[in-house]
């Protein structure tokens, strides 16, 4: 068995922890990670009050054009939509918007 | 009844208490844990990359998933704080190396600032001396991840083994292992240079 791992330290072993520690970096430290989480907090905060008013808009676009596209689909013939029926399609599709609608 | 900032200044109160009071809106709970934690986390992350300004990003990742984790985290009833913060602040290590390797694939090695510190002369130390402790830290951070990580948390973070053990997901004898070969590789990479 290797003797140096059972007995004490040696000038090797020292140099590794000497290479492992790290001087501290003090109370500036503290203070940077203080700031930059109010900083990213502050920002986070600003941009979900600007989102989601812009989401709800985008949303409400979105859910209004499925249900026109629905409408649409309600008032075609049987031919253009072969997947069950044109009134199956709109209903789905006016039932997806309510949905989205829901979920905003 | 101590206040929370005595409390604080005499240790009774624990990371969790400091986290349930950072979740109800107290800054200075939140301030506790950063300067009870931040030096390690920054430490850790320093050998791991051995990369001053990548350890300083760490550290700021860390703690804004600290903060944005306050409200929710519980550790399912078990975990230690710390053994959730030595995880957070190791996946992020392990990202950063990840992406420096890619970036240096495509850009070529980049100086390591160790080095370049330890050609310059130094009143307390030699340069040679400066110059082979920089190339023992370049072998730490040159270490497998798991070792690594392991001599990390055992050396600067003082972690015991069972934490380490939690954070790494593996046995406490794959920890004690792990530390051992690494200090062993160093050892060996120290000895061959001692050989040329």
């Amino acid at each position: 068995m290797d003797k140096k791992k059972i007995g004490r330290p040696d000038r090797i072993d020292r140099q590794i922890d000497r290479a492992l520690r790290v001087e501290p970096a003090g109370a500036a430290l503290t203070g940077r990670i203080l700031e930059n989480v109010r900083t990213r907090a502050s920002r986070n905060a600003l941009l979900t009050r600007i989102s989601r008013p812009f989401l709800a808009t985008i949303g409400s676009a979105i859910a209004t054009s499925i249900a026109g596209l629905g409408y649409f689909a309600g008032t075609l013939d049987f031919s253009l939509f072969d997947i069950g029926g044109s009134s199956d399609l709109s209903i789905l599709l006016f039932e997806d918007a309510q949905n989205l609608l829901e979920i905003l | 009844m101590l206040t929370l900032a005595r409390q604080q200044q005499s240790g009774s109160i624990d990371d969790h208490q400091l986290l349930a009071a950072s979740a109800a809106g107290d800054e200075r709970a939140f301030a506790g844990l950063v300067a009870r934690h931040g030096e390690m986390v920054r430490a850790v992350a320093l050998r791991f990359t051995n990369d001053g300004t990548a350890s300083e990003d760490i550290v700021q990742e860390v703690f804004w998933k600290v903060w944005q984790k306050r409200e929710t985290w519980d550790g399912d009833g078990k975990a230690r704080f710390s053994t959730w913060l030595y995880r957070v602040t190791l996946n992020l290590c392990i990202d950063r190396s990840r992406k420096h390797k890619a970036r240096s694939w495509f850009t070529g090695p980049t100086e390591n600032a160790d080095l370049v510190a330890a050609a310059e002369p130094g009143p307390e130390q030699s340069t040679r001396a400066r110059e082979e402790l920089a190339l023992v830290r370049a072998d730490i951070a040159d270490l497998p991840v798991k070792q690594k990580a392991a001599l990390l948390l055992s050396a600067i973070a003082g972690a015991p083994n069972a934490e380490i053990a939690q954070s790494l997901d593996v046995t406490v004898g794959a920890v004690e292992q792990a530390i051992s070969r690494a200090r062993r590789t160093l050892r060996d990479k120290r000895q061959a240079r001692e050989g040329d």
